[in-house]
């Protein structure tokens, strides 16, 4: 009779050490498939993050004060870059000098670009984007956005960081964005 | 050892078996819990110093730019450019003997033309407008920052203001980490 009970202990005892193997074995397996989750999280949100950028507001604020060379008449006030932009979109009039208004924002952009940063192989920018749209929404739902000037050097599949300068320009704004991407 | 004897012991034992499998089984989850929660934070705040640093790099590059707001710097012609410096004021500043203490407390001062550039690098009496820098203050071992602002001065050629893009650079003496 001791030894029916004391084999059967034994059969209890075997039961329990199988049930904790296996209660180990799970937590191992699920605390292997969260960490890949959070691994792929993570790495996930570095790749397509996008953070807002002082120094790009700063660029953005003080290129906008810039005296370009177009004059709407002779003898007439040289345009802001802000003013160009607005009239590229408005009219894409000339300037005085002859040259399109679109024309002189494209060079006058692109230069300023090059002289403020620089973008090569060694160096921790990897490219830039400057684009200036025309938003309109209306109640009709008619709202749109057009293409007024785009600029961009270099590869911007990293991550980025940028900001936006807001024009007034009735009946919508002219929303300008700067993107640094390394 | 009586057969009621025999089965109450084996059933206590039983019990107890349950009561220990369930107390393993609950420190093993509190572990188990635990060293999750340790490598989620630590992968989480990974970048927690980066982000301060950066915090604080945007700090300093605002209060340099705050410079250009200053009376010294500041352009009164257009009262809606809070970032435009006076080109002009700047040049008479570095002239002026009564400012040569003024900078004291910082290592580095300059205002750099970034759009378009000219010819000669430092301004002097001589060669300006045409130049592209106009330094201040400037000593040895610092940390620099800057700030893009505009600059704006008389142009007696069209008879207007004109502004260009440019930096305010500042330097302040850098602290060797212990």
């Amino acid at each position: 009779m001791d030894k029916i009970i004391r084999f059967k202990n034994i059969g209890q005892n075997k039961r329990g050490q199988e049930e904790i193997v296996g209660f180990v074995l799970i937590m191992v397996i699920v605390a292997v498939v969260f960490l890949v989750f959070l691994g792929i999280m993570i790495r996930n949100s570095g790749k397509t993050g996008q953070g807002d950028s002082t120094i790009a507001y700063q660029f953005l604020e003080s290129a906008m004060e810039q005296t370009t060379d177009c004059a709407l008449s002779v003898g007439g006030s040289y345009l802001k870059l802000d003013e160009l932009i607005s009239e590229c979109y408005a009219t894409g009039n000339n300037c005085a000098s002859g040259k399109g208004a679109c024309l002189m924002l494209n060079e006058t952009l692109g230069e300023m670009l090059e002289n403020s940063w620089v973008v090569s192989n060694g160096s921790a920018l990897k490219g830039y984007e400057f684009e200036s749209v025309y938003s309109f929404e209306s109640d009709s739902q008619s709202d749109g956005n057009e293409e007024i000037v785009r600029i961009t050097k270099g590869d911007c599949g990293g991550s980025a960081v940028g900001n936006s300068y807001f024009l007034p320009e009735f009946p919508g704004r002219i929303i300008t964005t700067f993107r640094m991407c390394y | 050892m009586s057969l009621s004897q025999n089965a109450r012991y084996f059933r206590n034992s039983k019990g107890q078996l349950k009561i220990q499998q369930m107390a393993f089984v609950l420190v093993a989850t509190m572990i188990f819990f635990a060293i999750v929660g340790l490598f989620y934070f630590s992968i989480r705040f990974s970048s927690l110093k980066e982000d301060v640093g950066d915090l604080r790099r945007d700090e300093v590059i605002e209060t340099v730019r705050k410079l250009s707001g200053s009376p010294e710097f500041s352009f009164g012609s257009w009262e809606d450019c809070a970032a435009c410096v006076d080109f002009d004021k700047v040049m008479a500043l570095k002239e002026r003997n009564s400012y040569q203490n003024f900078w004291q407390d910082v290592s580095l001062l300059q205002v750099i033309r970034v759009y378009p550039e000219y010819g000669s690098e430092e301004c002097t009496a001589g060669n300006y407008p045409n130049c592209n820098k106009i330094t201040l203050t400037e000593k040895e071992d610092y940390e620099s920052y800057e700030a893009f602002v505009s600059l704006c001065r008389y142009d007696g050629g069209i008879g207007f203001s004109r502004c260009e893009l440019g930096k305010i650079v500042m330097g302040f003496e850098s602290v060797e980490n212990g």
